[in-house]
């Protein structure tokens, strides 16, 4: 009798527990909780957020907002912010906000051991004063964009860990490719988020390079770095375009937002592929191109972005996608739909 | 345990594997210093008395930087203006001193003492300018002073850091104060600088509208046309008008703003905007001359990566009096001068070989030159004669340069810096049209480096132009010691080269050049040092007899400047360490080493009862003298990881930055393993035995990190899996030699074969 009420108790309990796992995993299904959170960036020296760009945010539920506030360079021998946002005190938006800074790598060659302090009471100065001026109160995260070299790391980490301390934020950071890779060279920021850009993989300044802003290939060459890297890393893709103007050779400006088709019937271009060659001196948005000068026309396709989010996921496990940047001439290019498949092929389990 | 065991392992093979060259990406040693951006023999200054363009437009690289110059000019006018009102009594600095150094209370002190003419105050008792205006009672002059103070703090940029506007809530009390006070005076010096003082205000809060309608309001009440203010202003009113959205406009009066004020060309060519073709010829219908137009093509071209020959031609059609078009000119020839000039002979890698483009635009400026010149409409043609001769030798028409040069010669007479520059042409196409090189021009050279001030990059124009002809002709020593010298070469030791250049040291006579540069690019008995890195090199061929002979030759003192003990091994290597405190270790230079390897040998196959010893010792020697043993500078001047990390593919043949020929490293064991080897299979000593073994498998392990397919990093945080083809001795030693002292020995110091073992 005994015997019978526990093989009975057992099986109880062995339906109640398949019960249990199937509600989990069908409630895993239903909320989407594996997709990756997915933020943007805003990087312009002007705030101006139109409808189109806060109904795009709402259809991708950003619920993030990654702002550049401003640069910080030396200039003049002195360590100045520059490009400070302007406009920002009209913005209204009710989501968080995550504060950015690129900071040059000039400024960490070039600033005394004994100026980090300052620095870091100016920065957190102004970044208050920018983010109260919108309105938000306290600040969580701050992120730091800086492309630090093996000559710059000791100082740029000491400003990380001294900014943290003095601020009591979280520290985000971005981390460059090569970063990763060399990263027991190059080192591991003490930093609480890490942001892995993954575009501007090629060379720039090469005339023969066909796309510099993401290339697949190039990407895989860093996969090692990418799977052991020590930190859960979150992932920057590319939303943008522009045109690298090539003058003698040598790379001279860059064109945002150009779209090749509006050149091919204009006699002042000829349009080769995705170059564009300048037939006649003319202005093309404020600057003076000269006979002979080459246009490279670089975008990403969104086959190129879900080939890159198709590997990523294999190599790095993320919880957050941050699209570079909004802008109304990306979101034209890059319907929201498409972005959600892009988005989907992450897996943040 | 084990996780704990394997991380001493592991700590310990990364320890050692830094000693093993990696593959990195970058180079250490490198240094801006050594870059080379081209010669340059055009005097960038010719023009600096002839046009106040020049500082301008010759200095667009610097655009973008710091404007101090620019600052300093404007100021300096400004204070210009003020001396001549107060008829030249006070110094700049003087004046200087009251209007830019001092504060509304020093002011108002000031203002008090010269209206009861009293002195004025203490600080300022013995400054002429502050006499002046107490002893005239210039009170007016002082409540100006004092009103731009009040304006100082909404005019200049505050703190950086601070997030605060210069927007002042006083501004508009400020400025109806400031035009009360304007209209109080007569004084139209003071008149003008209200108004300035009132619209920047506005300008500033950004009420561009409201600074226009001020500008508009008051200027018909100021007479005072000659002041550079004037330009000031305008700059003021051009920067609204384009924050209003009328770039035209706002372009044209920056154009004259340009033209008329050299303190502010900086910052009006940075404000520049022209958005399209269309805004562009509304911009040129705008101007009332020829040279209204030219300037606005001069802004044009005087961006960075301007092709400022475009801009010229049609600044020439236009205006070809035009004071842009000179500039211009020396801007353009900078830029090609740096492409062209040595193109075929120059070191270095900047700024690279001319290519079709850059051919197109030289022609393009030569014809401008030679058009120009032939159509004889220009007032001065001394510059543009001169710099025809010398794009025509950047062409490489050498004879037509010469000939234009000569009859510049006879044009420029007089004109001490133009006959200067114009030697120094003259000079360096002499240079370039050598075709083969004797004792007379070496001479001649020689001199002419050691005396000529005429430009800091003449002696490496010469020594790269020798260089390649001395290479031409196969005078490989000297061609090499024109850019390099000893270090360079022992870098990457060529046979060529070293025998070379000791058949010239051997000479009996040597001339200047020579001896020159014996002296100072292989040093203090030069012939000694130089048969001393024949021996080496021979040495690192293994060429023994030919190396003793050529030690022979090296006097005692070089000889022993470099002292090495290759016969000393211990279980754990150790490149850098200090030198053994040892009584028993025998210091030895490079021809005693090679005396007793030479011994050895013999030894080895004569005294067959010990030869296992002596091969043993031999495998000794040779792998200290390797990359990876601690005599490594027996063979090699200079170890370097980074060598191996930039050539991956060439396993011993490094390229190296400095040394034309790379940088060598001697990391071949295979010499070590071949004795190691026939030391244990002769011997009949287990002791014996289980060394040899043991050093035979650090030798594989050597080789399994040359290995092209070795993935093993020295940052992989795990002691490497050796594959099988390089376990042979370690299992030769584990096989048969386990129960020998030595084995434990290296079990108990090498983490590595501890770890092997375990494994």
């Amino acid at each position: 009798m005994i015997r019978a009420y526990l093989k009975m108790k057992n099986k109880i309990v062995i339906i109640i527990f398949s019960c249990f796992l199937l509600i989990g995993l069908f409630s895993c299904k239903l909320s989407n909780s594996s997709v990756p959170e997915v933020s943007f960036y805003h990087w312009k020296s002007y705030f101006d957020l139109d409808s189109t760009e806060i109904k795009y945010l709402e259809l991708l539920k950003v619920d993030k907002l990654y702002i550049r506030y401003f640069d910080i360079d030396f200039q003049n021998n002195k360590i100045i912010p520059i490009g400070k946002i302007q406009n920002i005190k009209n913005f209204i938006y009710q989501n968080e906000i995550i504060p950015c800074i690129f900071i040059t790598n000039n400024t960490f060659k070039n600033i005394q051991l004994e100026e980090i302090d300052s620095l870091c009471d100016n920065i957190i100065k102004l970044i208050q004063s920018k983010h109260s001026s919108i309105g938000k109160q306290g600040i969580k995260t701050l992120q730091i964009d800086c492309d630090w070299t093996l000559s710059t790391k000791d100082v740029y980490f000491q400003f990380l860990q001294k900014l943290k301390e003095k601020s009591g934020w979280d520290i985000s950071v971005t981390i460059r490719l090569h970063q990763i890779s060399y990263k027991e060279k190059t080192g591991v920021p003490p930093a609480n988020h890490f942001v892995l850009m993954c575009y501007n993989t090629g060379d720039l300044n090469n005339p023969n390079e066909e796309n510099s802003i993401l290339n697949i290939n190039d990407l895989k060459q860093y996969k090692k770095g990418m799977s052991d890297y020590p930190h859960q890393l979150s992932i920057a893709l590319p939303l943008f375009s522009w045109a690298v103007v090539l003058r003698e050779r040598k790379v001279i400006k860059l064109i945002r937002n150009i779209d090749i088709n509006n050149f091919k019937n204009n006699s002042n271009f000829e349009v080769q592929g995705n170059k564009i060659i300048v037939k006649n001196s003319t202005y093309l948005k404020g600057y003076y191109l000269y006979k002979g000068d080459i246009l490279r026309c670089e975008k990403i396709s969104i086959e190129t972005l879900l080939q890159t989010a198709q590997f990523l996921q294999k190599h790095i496990h993320t919880c957050e996608i941050i699209y570079y940047h909004l802008d109304i001439y990306n979101i034209k290019n890059y319907p929201y739909e498409r972005i959600e498949t892009i988005n989907r092929q992450f897996n943040c389990d | 345990m084990n996780e704990l065991k394997l991380s001493i392992v592991s700590l310990i093979v990364i320890s050692l594997l830094v000693f093993i060259p990696q593959k990195t990406t970058n180079a250490c040693g490198f240094s801006e210093e050594d870059l080379f951006f081209g010669y340059q023999f055009l005097d960038m200054d010719l023009m600096s008395e002839k046009t106040d363009f020049s500082p301008f437009i010759l200095n667009f690289s610097d655009t973008y930087s710091d404007d101090e110059n620019g600052r300093r000019t404007q100021r300096n006018t400004n204070l210009e203006e003020w001396q001549k009102a107060s008829c030249q009594i006070a110094t700049l600095e003087e004046i200087e001193e009251i209007i830019y150094f001092s504060n509304a209370n020093d002011l108002e002190r000031l203002r008090k003492a010269a209206a009861n003419n009293n002195r004025p105050p203490a600080q300022w008792i013995s400054n002429q300018f502050a006499k002046e205006l107490t002893r005239n009672k210039c009170t007016e002059t002082i409540d100006y002073l004092i009103y731009a103070k009040m304006c100082e703090p909404n005019a200049i940029s505050g703190s950086e850091w601070s997030d605060e506007s210069r927007l002042d809530s006083n501004t508009d009390e400020l400025i109806q104060y400031g035009k009360s006070m304007m209209m109080k005076t007569d004084n139209h010096f003071l008149r003008l600088r209200y108004m300035y003082q009132i619209v920047r205000l506005a300008h500033y809060a950004d009420d561009y509208q409201y600074a226009l309608e001020l500008y508009n309001e008051l200027e018909p009440r100021v007479d005072e046309t000659n002041s550079i203010i004037n330009w000031w202003l305008l700059g003021h009113k051009a920067g609204c008008i384009k924050r209003l959205g009328d770039n035209v406009t706002a372009s044209y009066l920056f154009s004259r703003v340009f033209k008329n004020c050299e303190g502010k060309r900086e910052q009006v060519f940075r404000s520049f905007y022209i958005d399209n073709d269309d805004e562009w010829k509304q911009c040129l219908l705008m101007c009332n001359s020829d040279e209204e137009r030219a300037t606005l093509y001069a802004l044009r071209a005087s961006g960075r990566y301007s092709i400022a020959v475009e801009e010229m031609e049609h600044i020439y059609k236009i205006s070809p009096q035009s004071e842009h078009l000179t500039p211009l000119l020396l801007r353009e020839i900078s830029l090609l001068e740096e492409t062209f000039l040595g193109a075929e002979f120059r070191r270095g890698d900047y700024p690279g070989k001319p290519d079709e483009i850059a051919k197109q635009r030289l022609i393009r400026l030569l014809t401008l030159v030679r058009k120009v010149l032939k159509e004889d409409k220009l007032q001065d043609q001394k510059i543009w004669i001169m710099a025809q001769g010398y794009l025509e030798y950047l062409s490489r028409d050498l004879y037509a340069a010469d000939k234009t040069y000569q009859k510049a010669a006879t044009i420029i007479e007089g004109d001490e810096k133009l006959e200067k520059q114009l030697e120094l042409f003259q000079l360096v196409l002499k240079i370039h049209a050598y075709t083969r090189i004797d004792e007379n021009i070496e001479v001649e050279m020689f001199n002419t480096i050691s005396n000529t001030q005429l430009s800091p990059d003449l002696s490496k124009f010469i020594f790269d132009r020798l260089a390649a002809l001395y290479n031409k002709q196969k005078d490989y020593g000297k061609a090499f010691l024109c850019n390099f010298d000893l270090h360079e070469l022992q870098l990457h030791p060529k046979p060529e080269i070293i025998n070379d250049l000791i058949q010239l040291s051997e000479l009996e006579e040597l001339n200047k050049m020579e001896n020159y540069l014996l002296e100072n690019k292989i040093g203090d008995e030069f012939l000694s040092r130089l048969y001393e890195l024949k021996g080496t090199m021979h040495l690192t061929k293994n060429e023994l007899a030919d190396a003793t002979r050529a030690f022979e030759k090296v006097k005692p003192t070089i000889m022993n400047e470099n002292l090495f003990y290759p016969f000393y091994l211990p279980i754990i290597d150790c490149i850098h360490c200090e030198h053994p405190n040892d009584t028993t270790i025998v210091d030895l230079n490079k021809l005693e080493i090679v005396q007793q390897i030479l011994e050895l040998e013999y030894k080895a196959k004569t005294d067959m009862e010990n030869s296992a010893q002596y091969y043993y010792t031999l495998g000794k020697v040779y792998y200290n003298m390797s990359y990876y043993g601690h005599s490594y500078g027996i063979l090699d001047y200079y170890r370097s990881s980074s060598s191996w990390a930039q050539s991956p593919d060439e396993i011993d043949d490094y390229s190296f930055y400095y040394s034309p020929h790379g940088n060598k490293e001697y990391t071949d064991i295979n010499l070590a393993l071949f004795y190691f080897d026939k030391a244990k299979e002769l011997t009949l000593d287990d002791e014996a035995a289980a060394k040899a073994s043991f050093m035979a498998a650090k030798c594989e392990l050597i080789k399994y990190y040359q290995d092209p397919d070795t993935k093993f990093h020295y940052y992989d945080d795990k002691a490497p899996n050796l594959p099988l083809k390089y376990r042979n001795y370690y299992d030769i030693l584990i096989n048969k030699y386990s129960e020998t002292a030595f084995f434990e020995k290296a079990v108990e110091e090498c983490k590595y074969f501890s770890y092997y073992l375990e494994k």
